[in-house]
């Protein structure tokens, strides 16, 4: 077995919004490496993030952005955590994210040009066009490269271990071992687990599973947001303008539903359009019906983006298949207002943390935000507590046989169990039913996962583990609250 | 390397219990976690009935009332009294038990997390696809599906629609014979090791057979004609833990010991059965062992807890595994651990049925008639 060793203060697994900070505060003070399974920036979920980052406006006080913050959590937020997102959020973005890593965000006349999003109570959003997630994303790889941190891209992470050390296997599949007194992990969300996700391919949630299996505590893992009308197939958003401007949501026989929902039918609340669509995608595929909006307007200059994103096929048929999709988890590995989970030497940031701030539901334009304020602080602690390095164990791996369609079909088997049982509704009996598949499948996977060293494996033992994780807690937790809705089966 | 000891072959330092045992049945010691499992029982005294598989560890036997392979077992479960039976198994032989058992008895499995991979190999669904793919090519009457009693009962309910039955390792010879006199091909899953060595047993060879890979695109990456000319339709399915044995290891044992028997289950590869001296199931291998000879050595090819028990039961013998010890682990039969025994026995005594195992209704009485149709063979 090839072996390398090299020795860190901190190692941070992950190089989204979260990872990038954290890595690039901690090696003011400490010797920092990145392992990251990306190996080209669209690989992680922050290169994605289409709103912006929400920061205090200029005319309002702090105050009035902590409670719209608090109100979306449907109260369930952290409100200390979320004064200190506020607080920091501006600094760290003027200060970090501007002066140091050079993102440039549109500007008006009197600092930045700020927009409103859904939930806030004045015009907080700075943002670069409609693209800000890959504007602060390339200027944070680009700092790193320009840094000290060594990175180490298309390199999956399989154990992490207590006080420190990383196993991690390369783009050959070769197991490398990485020496550190602290470990950050910052993985981003959990797409994978439902399949249908606005997150990039490869977020199976390795952070929180990895956490998990090291006895670190987690915390609201059943608040799980769903975006409402993604395309079924690729994950990108259709913007809900679409249905202002007439679009049509149809079934397989190009039937409308809806009226029978809401009497604003296709203009109804979001939840009503997503549990609606939810609903019927168990009796077949839904459309979105785009022709009434070619009708009325140019559409390819009315919506470039959908237009750039579209087959000729659905351009020229108008019917887009729709699907509501997982796109954030407000819960995760819990942390402390340092980034410090309950295991020493273990940190988490990003969407694999859960700071308390999102509690039931997350404000849009605050994931950013947070994975910049916490990554900060989480950087700087890490750097800050890391003592010796140390060696992780040898992984004895005897590498059995395993069909090459294993990994493949369990997955699809995860996300059917988990899309059906543990997506929009939850029902009492659907989570029992969930579970004991989701427990028998983790079985089936272990046996495999302890005597190979192979990335897509362990991406699926991490995954049925948070899928698990967020059932448990669905499970727990018998009141609807934020993002987490339980119904009668 | 002692034979008697427990082996300790985690590879993983984690808990393997994470989420699925209350914390206060974890860090037991030893000796009390053995009294209160004694409590429980003499509390529950005809109430309960433990049933402990051959592969399980030692300190999970030691509570065993009966120990046997998992058609034993269940059987044991059939004839118990007892409205609870908790099976120290994996999942598919707790749903065969429950399957066998009448209405009003229970069957605990006390980890959910008990999976075998093998009966994971083949999923109903997939099953069910492969054979509407297969009799668009070969009509459904000359197909007869044969399913390994290590699977779901699910499978086991899809075999009996499609005219088919269970087999052991023990009974798979006549049930194929069975299966020929009905039609002209046997599609068997899930483990194609044991399908290879039956086949062979009966006089076929490799080109009676082909393997269908479900994760292939068509025909389990198979040619129409191919399967048309096939006798045998194998699943690609297998033990991961009898997979492992070599040729090299059965060499190498006999370098070291020459006067060795050889002794490995069916599920072992085909080259392997071959090396060896004899080939059988667990309770094949049981009776071997036990009645050979006072300073006969003996190389076991199975799962090393029942090799372990072997050693212990016949001092009078040399036996030991085939394999370094790790590499006969059945990971599977390892999430039962005594905390996880007893778990699920206090709740009893408190009146908690925790982890039951209950299988459809609908696949219950489908599954229960492949295996009788095993039965009446």
């Amino acid at each position: 077995m090839s072996k390398t060793l090299e020795e860190y203060d901190v190692v941070v697994v992950g190089s989204g919004v979260a990872g990038c900070t954290a890595a690039l505060k901690a090696t003011e003070t400490a010797e920092v490496a990145v392992v990251t399974k990306a190996s080209k920036p669209e690989d992680s979920t922050t290169q994605w993030a289409q709103g912006g980052v929400a920061t205090v406006a200029p005319e309002e006080d702090p105050g009035e952005f902590v409670e719209d913050v608090v109100e979306a959590s449907a109260g369930e937020a952290d409100r200390d955590r979320v004064e200190l997102l506020v607080e920091e959020g501006s600094t760290a973005v003027e200060e970090f994210l501007v002066e140091e890593v050079g993102v440039e965000f549109d500007r008006a006349d009197d600092g930045f040009h700020r927009t409103r999003e859904g939930g806030h109570s004045h015009d907080r959003v700075i943002h670069r066009g409609d693209a800000t997630g890959e504007a602060v994303h390339l200027a944070l790889l680009d700092s790193l490269d320009r840094s000290t941190v060594d990175v180490y891209e298309d390199h999956t992470v399989i154990d992490i271990q207590e006080g420190g050390g990383v196993v991690a296997v390369d783009e050959n599949e070769e197991p490398i071992y990485l020496a550190s007194a602290a470990t950050v992990l910052a993985t981003g969300g959990i797409g994978d687990v439902y399949g249908r996700s606005t997150n990039p391919p490869g977020t199976t949630g390795d952070g929180v599973a990895m956490a998990a299996l090291a006895g670190a505590e987690v915390k609201d893992m059943e608040y799980v947001q769903f975006h409402p009308t993604v395309h079924a197939e690729r994950g990108f958003l259709l913007s809900e303008a679409l249905r202002g401007e007439g679009a049509l949501v149809v079934d397989e026989d190009g039937d409308r539903f809806l009226p029978s929902y809401h009497e604003d039918a296709e203009l109804a609340p979001r939840d009503v359009v997503a549990n609606a669509i939810y609903e019927r995608s168990f009796d077949g595929d839904v459309y979105l019906d785009i022709n009434p909006v070619m009708e009325g307007l140019d559409f390819v200059e009315a919506f470039p983006t959908a237009a750039e994103n579209l087959t000729e096929e659905e351009m020229e048929s108008g019917l887009v298949p729709v699907s509501p999709a997982e796109h954030f988890i407000c819960g995760g590995v819990k942390v402390d207002d340092r980034g410090r989970t309950t295991v020493d030497g273990l940190y988490a940031a990003g969407e694999t943390a859960c700071t308390g701030v999102h509690g039931a539901n997350r404000l849009a334009s605050t994931s950013l935000l947070e994975g910049l304020v916490w990554g900060l602080r989480t950087g700087e602690t890490a750097a800050s507590e890391a003592d010796d390095p140390r060696r992780p164990a040898e992984v004895d791996a005897f590498n059995g046989e395993m069909p090459e369609g294993f990994v493949d079909s369990k997955f699809t088997r995860l996300q059917e169990t988990m899309w059906r049982n543990v997506g929009l509704q939850r029902s009492e009996e659907g989570l029992e039913k969930a579970r004991q598949q989701l427990q028998r499948l983790r079985g089936e996977v272990r046996s495999y996962a302890r005597g190979r060293v192979d990335s897509g494996l362990y991406e699926l033992r991490n995954a049925v583990l948070v899928g698990l994780l967020v059932t448990e807690a669905a499970l727990e937790n018998e009141e609807s609250r934020g993002c987490h809705v339980r119904v009668e089966a | 390397m002692s034979t008697t000891d427990e082996p300790d072959l985690g590879l993983w330092k984690y808990s393997d219990s994470l989420g699925s045992l209350p914390d206060e049945y974890s860090d037991l010691d030893e000796d009390e976690r053995d009294r209160r499992i004694q409590d429980a029982k003499d509390e529950l005294e005809y109430e309960v009935v433990i049933l402990g598989h051959n592969y399980q560890r030692e300190t999970v036997t030691r509570h065993a009332d009966f120990l046997g392979d998992s058609l034993e077992l269940s059987r044991r479960a059939a004839d118990a009294d007892a409205p609870y039976v908790v099976f120290c198994g994996v999942t598919f032989m707790a749903e065969t038990a429950d399957v066998v058992t009448d209405d009003s008895q229970s069957v605990i499995l006390p980890s959910m997390e008990a999976s075998c991979p093998m009966a994971g190999m083949a999923e109903d669904i997939q099953v069910d696809g492969a054979w509407n793919e297969l009799t668009s090519v070969v009509p459904p009457e000359d197909v007869v599906p044969v399913t390994y009693v290590n699977s779901y009962a699910s499978l086991k309910a899809t075999t009996a629609e499609n005219g088919g039955a269970c087999c052991t390792s023990s009974n798979a010879t006549e049930v194929f014979e069975w299966a020929l006199d009905r039609g002209e091909k046997i599609l068997f899953t899930p483990d194609r090791h044991l399908a290879d060595n039956t086949l062979h047993d009966l006089g076929y060879t490799e080109d009676d057979y082909v393997i269908w890979d479900p994760w292939k695109p068509e025909l389990g990456g198979n040619k129409e004609e191919e399967i048309e000319d096939a006798t045998f339709l194998l699943w690609e399915g297998f033990c991961q833990v009898h997979e492992r044995f070599t040729v090299e290891d059965v060499e190498t044992t006999r370098e070291r010991d020459p006067d060795v028997n050889v002794i490995v289950h069916p599920e072992c590869r085909r080259e392997v059965v071959e090396a060896a001296d004899i080939s059988g199931s667990t309770s094949e291998i049981i009776d071997e062992v036990e009645s050979a000879e006072p300073g006969s050595s003996w190389a076991i090819g199975t799962e090393i807890h029942l090799t372990k028990r072997l050693a212990r039961e016949n001092p009078d013998k040399d036996v030991y595994g085939l394999c370094a010890d790790e590499c006969s682990d059945c990971n599977a039969m390892r999430q039962i651990d005594p905390d996880f025994l007893l778990y699920a026995l206090e709740s009893l005594v408190d009146g908690d049925v925790v982890n039951e195992i209950e299988v459809d209704e609908d696949d219950a009485e489908k599954a229960e008639t492949a295996i009788q149709r095993m039965f009446d063979v």
